[in-house]
């Protein structure tokens, strides 16, 4: 039986070479890793990051050129991908257009020679759990796009598989219907308890959904934690970047008192942190500051930094400013766009002479 | 859509809509159905003509209605002019029919795996197999036959292989047999068989492939569970390819069957020549037809049948 929290897969030191072309091509550089069982786990990064790469070692498609993947403590690298219990959902879904949606969802189950009644009820149980027993006599290609989406999860997970891969399952779908989709595939992962390995690359989608995500970018994993970890404190410049929105600042680190410390950004100019990466005087660094946390205060308060505004943009649900300070340095804000009992929301205008505050909590000395 | 509406207004002012596009569906048509008539239609009327006339001396036909032809084909005339049944000339069609089959059957066993690998090859490759698969076109269908004449024949490429590997010590009549009539079929219409093929295994996703390996088929369950089924359409005009003109086949039977394994080409075309009976030739060309006719009704059917199914 396996227990939540054990280590259901666990890749050490996995490098992918596609070796098609004349030099090669490196999609994966180093990976490790480890998945929970239970986990919803997300594989996070921009365009050709190799997310894709990951995910086909794992399920067998590629075989890595170096490295090792464990299923629960059993090395399957090298097996191929019929022999390994680990099913995928296609991101153009692949269902097979001869047979139609049941036979679809019992291919699995044929497959692992399973008797024709216990197929026959996995196939009844996996329908309704996709709300489409109605359409078991359908052919896929007279399914909407959503349904046939469905349709591909149940294929996937009749099987009961010991980790289910999702390559960017929701890509295909309109806005609507993708976060609709959003919750219906964290109810079937908690409803199911399969461990979930999903790849995407909308940051929101991986923040919304996940236990855990790991952030990649050009053949590696920059950083691994749960959504709040990598939103709050991105280790490097990369994360900062990718998720959400930021302000990158490059400091001087002048001053370092039991805990926080003081940064110089421009002459006259000094912002306090968290010493979270155990910095001393003299170290050049670059700080992490999100538009959000920053707001507009009385120029008299203590701590207020003067600054001119520049831009403003409106947003529906936010404004974003952008303001000069001290030395041209230039910093990113944003204000909820909230009704405050009828003052003027944009009283900011272009050119007024402001101040703000960035507390000390809210921004982050990354990593180099 | 709208065009076709503004001339059909001009061309006939009183007449309904729906009736004036159907009459400029026609003219558009014009070009097409004098051409299919000049070409397919005049030279069936020839035939059908010919085989109820009176067969001339010298070859030819003399104009006067006669059923001669068609009673032939059941039965022989005696001396007496008493009528005997005949079943050499059905023997002959059914043998037609029977090495047709076969040659459909081994050529698809043989285009099969070969259409499967073109189409598993590189896409950069692909064309250049392809390529490669058409050359035996660029020579003259019968110098291609005859040089399987070359290869079967006692002192031939195969029997001297064998003898002198000492597999044998007599050489063994490869020619001159059905088998030689199917080698020979077989080599001539595989082409027909892997193109369609291979055309409907070249337009299949990938992932598919993915999909049921991940789904814990291996590679010889993937081949009969999804391939096999996908590549339904391109066996079916493969077969319909290849039975259709083995049917009528003419050359392979005359050379590698050494003209006494007869085939219906033979047949007619010996009608036309040294028998000089022209009606008869007629007679079994029209059989020949109908034959045929009943192979692509039954494929048109069975396309109907799997549009209203909506299978591809
Ligand atoms: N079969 C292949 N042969 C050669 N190079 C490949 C192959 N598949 C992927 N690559 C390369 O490997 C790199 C990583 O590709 P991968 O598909 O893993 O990216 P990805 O993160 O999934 O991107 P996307 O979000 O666009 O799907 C890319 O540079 C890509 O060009
Ligand atoms: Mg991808």
């Amino acid at each position: 039986m396996r227990v939540n929290g054990d280590s259901a897969i666990l890749i050490n030191g996995l490098r992918k070479v596609y070796e098609s072309t004349e030099n090669g091509v490196v999609a994966l550089k180093r990976a490790d890793l480890e998945v929970l069982c239970g986990e919803f786990f997300t594989l996070l990064g921009p365009s050709g990051c190799g997310k894709t790469t990951l995910l086909r070692l794992i399920a067998g498609f590629e075989y890595p050129t170096e490295g090792e993947i464990h299923l629960f403590g059993k090395n399957i690298a090298n097996l191929p991908p019929f022999k390994r219990p680990v099913n995928t959902v296609f991101q153009n879904y692949a269902l097979f257009p001869h047979l139609t949606v049941a036979e679809n969802v019992a291919f699995g189950l044929q497959g692992l020679k399973k008797a024709k009644s216990e197929v026959a009820e996995i196939v009844t149980e996996m329908l309704e759990m996709v709300h489409l027993g109605h359409l078991a006599d359908r052919h896929p290609d007279k399914l909407s796009g959503g349904q046939r989406q469905r349709i591909a999860l149940a294929r996937a997970l009749a099987p009961r598989p010991e980790v289910l891969l999702l390559d960017e399952p929701l890509s295909a779908l309109d806005l609507k219907l993708r976060q609709a989709m959003r919750e219906e595939l964290k109810r079937i992962q908690e409803q199911t308890g399969i461990t979930f390995i999903f790849v995407t690359h909308d940051q929101e989608e991986a923040l919304a959904m996940s236990d855990r995500i790991a952030v990649m970018s050009e053949g590696q994993i920059q950083q691994i934690g749960t959504p709040e970890e990598i939103y709050e404190s991105p280790s490097n410049q990369f994360v900062a970047n990718f998720i959400g929105e930021t302000n990158l600042v490059n400091i001087e680190v002048v001053g370092v008192n039991n805990g926080t410390v003081e940064c110089s950004v421009a002459e006259g100019l000094i912002l306090k942190c968290t010493n979270n990466h155990n910095v001393v005087s003299g170290d050049k660094r670059t700080l992490s500051i999100r538009p959000e946390n920053i707001r507009f205060v009385d120029p008299s308060t203590s701590g207020a930094l003067p600054c001119k505004l520049i831009e403003k943009t409106y947003i529906g649900t936010d404004i974003q400013y952008q303001v000069a300070l001290a030395d041209g340095v230039e910093l990113r804000l944003r204000e909820q766009n909230t009704w405050r009992d009828g003052k003027d929301r944009c009283s900011h205008a272009l050119g007024d002479e402001l101040a703000i505050d960035v507390p000390v909590g809210a921004t982050q000395i990354l990593a180099d | 859509m709208n065009r076709t509406m503004i001339n059909a207004d001009a061309i006939a002012p009183g007449m309904s809509l729906k009736r004036r596009q159907q009459l400029l569906s026609i003219g558009y048509a014009m070009p097409v159905l004098v051409t299919i008539l000049i070409f397919l239609m005049v030279p069936i009327m020839f035939i059908i003509a010919f085989s109820v006339m009176k067969a001339g001396v010298y070859g030819g036909v003399e104009w006067e209605f006669s059923l001669e032809a068609y009673i032939q084909l059941l039965f022989e005339r005696q001396l007496d002019e008493s009528l005997v049944f005949n079943d050499a000339y059905i023997g002959i069609i059914l043998r037609s029919i029977k090495l047709a089959l076969m040659t459909t059957v081994f050529t698809l066993l043989f285009a099969f795996p070969v259409a499967v690998w073109l189409a598993m090859q590189p896409k950069k490759k692909r064309n250049l197999f392809i390529f490669l698969l058409t050359i035996p076109f660029w020579v003259n269908i019968l110098i291609r036959t005859f040089s399987w004449l070359l290869i079967l024949r006692d002192t031939g490429l195969v029997n001297n292989v064998l003898i002198s590997l000492g597999v044998i010590s007599e050489p063994i009549r490869l020619l001159y047999n059905d088998a030689a009539v199917l080698v020979g079929l077989v080599y001539t219409y595989a082409p027909f068989m892997v193109l369609p093929i291979y055309s409907t295994l070249e337009k299949m996703d990938r992932n598919l492939l993915e999909a049921a390996q991940d789904l814990y088929h291996n590679k010889i369950k993937t081949l009969f569970k999804v391939v096999l089924p996908l590549a339904k359409p391109g066996i079916f005009a493969g077969c319909i390819l290849t039975f259709v003109p083995s049917l009528g086949a003419l050359v392979a039977p005359e050379l590698l069957g050494g003209g006494k394994q007869m085939m219906l080409g033979n047949l007619i075309y010996r009608q036309f020549s040294e028998a000089r009976n022209w009606p008869f030739g007629a007679s079994l060309s029209l059989v020949l037809l109908v034959m045929v006719m009943l192979v692509l009704m039954i494929a048109v059917m069975r396309a109907d049948r799997n549009e209203l199914k909506g299978g591809s």
